[in-house]
């Protein structure tokens, strides 16, 4: 807390230094802007409104769309799957989301400096990454989770019998949860990249004071950190809620057994694809991105009060 | 190594303060936590490895044996799932992962130039409506692709671009993947302001110092983008699949779903070999592109 | 440079690689042809080795007939369906397309497949008995022909019979309870080892069909409604549950991680239970698998119940510009000899008559033994052609059975609410 204050003072101070000039670059901007203005209206827009006109149509693919106003969605409030994948999606959202960040942040801690053979380390805890959205990885889940897999092989040797944990509807979220937090290589990475970007004077003037491995962490490397921070969470919410990947895979796209794994956007894309209902995917999509942008907003409301800028 | 670059051994301090015997016992904790930190981070290695080997093991079996030994020791080392994989489809796997070579060194490329730019006005520059625009960018990565892509294909479908790798380069070059804009608008911030507030006084244009103030400190952040952009590219499907229609187009992941099917049967021998195949560049990428996030701080730290 | 200037660059740049862009696209159209060439586009779903049969009949056929080019796409089945109805949405259908059972009226109901009734002169039908037309036609009109067809049954692992010292059963008196006795004993023999039985039974349309019909009653009638009482169904649910209490099959979580594999990976094939359920056209699959002798099975109390499922439809697409060529090309995969030689029964069993005849002394023991149960079968009439979206059918029939198996809802309330989905499901269609 109070090295956030000191910090943020720090930098109050350099700026009153500077002359900073209000101007706007109006100009400059919409140049640098360009690319992602010409993808927002080619790539992006175009398709984002047609989505939202599918929305109120009855769209099977086959056929042109027809406009059937807000049937899609007052179909959702009956629509008892529609409630089972939210509440999948939240207890994911909720659980593995906080369990990844911290492993991944701690890892990258670890791995920042001083351990021999980083790179080796670095790219192993990183390997689960790289293949967990390929479609191999049923297969590899099973033989960990699975009836006669790894886990209860070990359960086994301490004499606990254990039954198939992914085909059980009670816990066959919890093993997605762990392979959602066991891939998580990509935040690691960003965190890693962030440690690099922490000027080494801040950390020597620290240890010049006397400031311990544990006070240096606290108070000046996480508040240097809360912006890097800050962006993983915003990102691996948004990323949580739109999980498909792992669900589909694992489960064969039913989100099985027993909707157990029915994650939303699973929900959403065998309501558009299996069930050629492209109109009710639509408008669930759209809900999708309300309970989303909810998140988010509130995030960078929070944001304000514990993300520190530099600048 | 670079990375000693951030603890410099710190001669001068110790010996005038501590007593000999305090320096060796602490050289001696120092050495088992060292220790301890390797067994520990070993034995997580191997729990994240498991599947992994398992995979390659899988690989090296005969397919009608991978499901009845559930071990990870091999009897014999049979790498005939290798041969039977690389040509079993109706071209040779290396077509397919130059077809993916192509696509991700694309979209790297247009990833880095178009986040980069775009970054760069919403991290430093003041410009009217800022904050819709970056709403709108979030709100970009939150529509599920799979309600865009029919819209998409229309599109690409009229200007004829479906069965080319167009559809799944240019939208990098324009910047849609809003998840890099931020991703860099985030690392932009956490750069000093007064570094390019310098260099605006010396009568540097936006340009000058977005090239040469901002990028050189941005490294850690651009390999970042190269390997994520790499790693999700590469074992994207869903687009690919709606996309490329012609085998000769077909990427890696399109390819190993080849050897996949339910009815039928998966013949699992050659979809592993391949799928370990195609690990590897992606292994190779990252285990070269960290070196990068290394490097970065030579420079920041230089500074 | 002024402020326009710089903008009118950036704005040509970006023509400039539109234009780069464009130059390199394919820009040819599938169907155009110069000289009378023609050009057909053609997609199916399967593995490597239907792709290396596939790719040798498409060989066979351009040798026969030097003016039409064939455009090969292929992909795994969840994939495919995908990706055609994202093709058929934008007017790209494919010229050629292998169709499944479940998808065909959904497809031929909304115009986008081609009416091979007024082509018929370039099929040779004569080798088909009627049913085989029926099941290709939706209202009346023939819209697909199938390649092969299959029956479905238990498959037995005689292997595993030997070692529990118990004989297998005669499949033409057979009873149900007979049934659960013999895969409890088996179950009790295995210890642990393997177990009586498991399979998709309970999950797949081919056992709640057959179950169905050996109550006199069909899932579909001929109307495309939902004709199945709710009695029937619960029957069948009640049987499930009956097999995993009674611990004929694994725990119910065990049985539950054998549905949605691949056939490598069902207990069957990886030696873990005496009986199984598959279609018979996947003997060959299953004992290569497997590695054991295996046997099919009838389901007990099935004569003049049992029925003959397509097992893949060719189809052309409405909007081909090459009617003729996409029958010919049809024709020739379903009843040339030369196309039945290279894939053999690899899309099931052949329906033409003479087809069957011509490979039959091709195959190897254990397709013959696959054909020769489908040719002692007594069939009854033709199952009816599944309604457009009844491709739900599967994912809402898995989704209770699983309720069911794990005890979260009684059976005669799961078959309520399968068949309240299913009716709702149809009705959107």
């Amino acid at each position: 807390m109070s090295a956030l204050g000191e910090l943020r003072a720090l930098s109050r101070r350099s700026r009153r230094d500077g002359p900073r000039v209000r101007h706007r670059d109006n100009r400059a901007a919409y140049l640098f802007l360009l690319p992602w203005f010409a993808g927002l209206l080619f790539v992006t827009a175009v398709p984002m409104l047609a989505s939202l006109y599918f929305s109120f149509t009855k769209f099977n693919l086959l056929q042109p769309p027809r406009f059937i106003g807000l049937d899609n969605f007052t179909r959702m409030f009956h629509d008892e799957r529609l409630w089972a994948a939210l509440r999948v999606t939240f207890t994911y959202v909720l659980v593995s989301v906080p369990l990844q960040l911290v492993l991944a942040l701690l890892l990258a801690v670890v791995l920042d400096r001083g351990v021999r053979g980083l790179a080796i380390y670095r790219s192993v805890f990183y390997l689960p990454s790289l293949i967990g959205g390929s479609a191999a990885i049923a297969v590899l889940w099973k033989q960990i989770f699975g009836a006669e897999g790894l886990v209860n092989h070990v359960l086994a040797f301490f004499g606990v019998p254990g039954e198939s944990w992914v085909a059980n509807p009670s816990t066959a979220l919890s093993t997605l949860i762990t392979l959602g937090v066991w891939t998580f290589g990509a935040p690691m990475v960003i965190f890693l990249a962030a440690l690099r970007q922490i000027p080494v004077e801040y950390l020597e003037a620290a240890e010049m004071d006397g400031a311990g491995r544990v006070r240096r962490f606290w108070s000046i490397v996480v508040p240097l950190l809360t912006p890097i921070i800050f962006f993983n969470v915003v990102l691996q919410i948004i990323g949580a809620f739109q999980s498909f990947t792992q669900a589909y895979i694992v489960s064969g796209g039913t989100g099985g057994p027993a909707d157990s794994t029915l994650f939303y956007t699973l929900y959403l894309y065998t309501s558009g694809f299996a069930n050629l209902d492209m109109g009710y995917a639509s408008a669930l999509a759209w809900l999708l991105v309300v309970i989303i942008g909810a998140f988010t907003a509130v995030n960078f409301w929070a944001a304000k009060s514990w993300v520190f800028y530099d600048d | 190594m670079t990375t000693e670059l951030r603890t410099p051994p710190r001669v001068s301090e110790g010996p005038s303060r501590r007593s000999d015997r305090a320096l060796r016992r602490a050289s001696g904790e120092a050495r088992g936590r060292r220790l301890l930190r390797h067994v520990l981070l070993i034995l997580a290695a191997m729990v994240m490895l498991y599947p992994v080997l398992w995979m390659v093991a899988a690989s090296l079996r005969p397919t009608d044996e991978i499901f009845r030994d559930p071990s990870l020791l091999l009897d014999d080392i049979d790498l005939s799932n290798y041969a039977d994989g690389w040509s079993a489809l109706s071209h040779p796997f290396s077509v397919y992962l130059l077809n993916s070579m192509i696509v991700v060194i694309g979209s790297i490329l247009g990833n880095l130039v178009s986040c980069s730019l775009a970054a760069y006005a919403f991290a430093r520059l003041d410009f009217r409506g800022k904050r819709v625009w970056f709403a709108i960018m979030l709100v970009s990565i939150m529509l599920p692709v799979h309600v865009v892509i029919v819209p998409q294909y229309f599109i690409y479908s009229e200007l004829h671009w479906v069965n080319t790798f167009i559809p799944l380069i240019l939208p990098k070059l324009l910047a849609t993947d809003a998840f890099f804009i931020f991703l860099m608008v985030q690392f932009i911030r956490g750069i000093p302001r007064q570094l390019d507030e310098a260099a605006r006084i010396d009568g540097c244009g936006h340009l000058r110092i977005f090239a040469q103030v901002l990028l050189p400190l941005m490294v850690p952040a651009l390999a970042t983008t190269a390997i994520f952009t790499f790693i999700w590219v590469w074992s994207d499907f869903f687009t690919q699949l709606i996309f490329l229609t012609k085998p000769e187009k077909y990427t890696v992941p399109l390819a190993i779903r080849a050897f996949m099917d339910v009815s039928s049967g998966t013949n699992w021998g050659p979809m592993f070999a391949m799928s370990v195949v195609s690990l590897i560049p992606v292994f190779l990428v990252f285990l070269l592109g960290q070196r990068f996030l290394v490097r970065g701080i030579a420079t920041t730290g230089g500074k | 440079m002024t402020a326009r200037f710089r903008r009118t660059v950036a704005a040509s740049a970006l023509a400039a690689v539109a234009v780069m862009l464009t130059a390199c696209s394919d820009t040819t159209d599938s169907t155009s042809g110069e000289d009378g060439a023609i050009t057909l586009t053609m997609t199916w779903w399967g593995n490597d080795t239907r792709l290396e049969n596939t790719l040798a009949i498409i060989d066979a056929f351009e040798q026969a007939h030097p003016d039409i080019t064939i455009e090969p796409t292929y992909s795994d089945y969840s994939g495919y369906w995908d990706k055609l109805a994202t093709q058929t949405a934008a007017d790209d259908t494919p010229d050629i397309v292998q169709m499944d059972e479940i998808y065909l009226s959904t497809y031929a109901r909304q115009g986008v497949l081609l009416d091979l009734s007024a082509l018929e002169d370039q099929f040779d039908l004569s080798g088909y008995p009627q049913s085989a037309i029926d099941s290709g036609s939706v209202d009346g009109t023939l819209y697909a022909l199938a390649s092969g067809a299959a029956s479905y049954a238990f498959v037995a692992n005689t292997g595993l019979f030997q070692q529990a010292g118990v004989e297998i059963p005669d499949d033409t008196t057979w009873t149900w309870d007979d049934f659960l006795a013999l895969t409890k004993q088996l179950s009790e023999k295995g210890g642990g080892d393997y177990y009586g039985f498991a399979s998709s039974f309970g999950y797949d349309e081919g056992s709640l069909r057959l179950w169905l019909r050996e109550q006199g009653e069909t899932l579909f009638d001929a109307d495309g409604q939902v004709a199945a009482s709710e009695d029937a169904v619960a029957g069948f649910f009640d049987y499930l549950t009956q097999l995993v209490e009674n611990g004929s099959t694994p725990p119910a979580s065990t049985l539950q991680e054998g549905q949605g594999v691949g056939l490598s990976e069902t207990f069957l094939a990886t030696n873990r239970v005496a009986i199984g359920s598959f279609w018979n056209s996947q003997l060959s699959a299953l004992s290569d698998a497997s590695g054991s002798p295996l046997q099919l099975l009838r389901f007990p109390e099935s004569q003049g119940s049992d029925y003959l499922k397509p097992s893949s439809f060719w189809v052309g697409s409405g909007r081909t510009d090459h009617p003729e060529a996409v029958a010919q090309f049809i024709d020739f995969m379903v009843n040339s000899e030369e196309a039945a030689d290279l894939q053999l029964t690899e899309r099931g069993i052949p329906l033409n008559e003479n087809v069957r005849a011509h490979i039959a002394p091709k195959l190897s023991e254990v397709d013959q033994a696959a054909v020769e149960y489908m040719d002692g079968l007594e069939l009854g009439d033709a199952e009816p052609v599944t309604p457009p979206n009844g491709s739900q059918l599967v994912p809402i029939l898995s989704r209770y059975a699983e309720q069911v198996v794990f005890g979260q809802t009684s059976p005669q309330d799961a078959a309520a609410g399968f068949l309240g989905e299913l009716g709702d499901a149809i009705a959107n269609g």
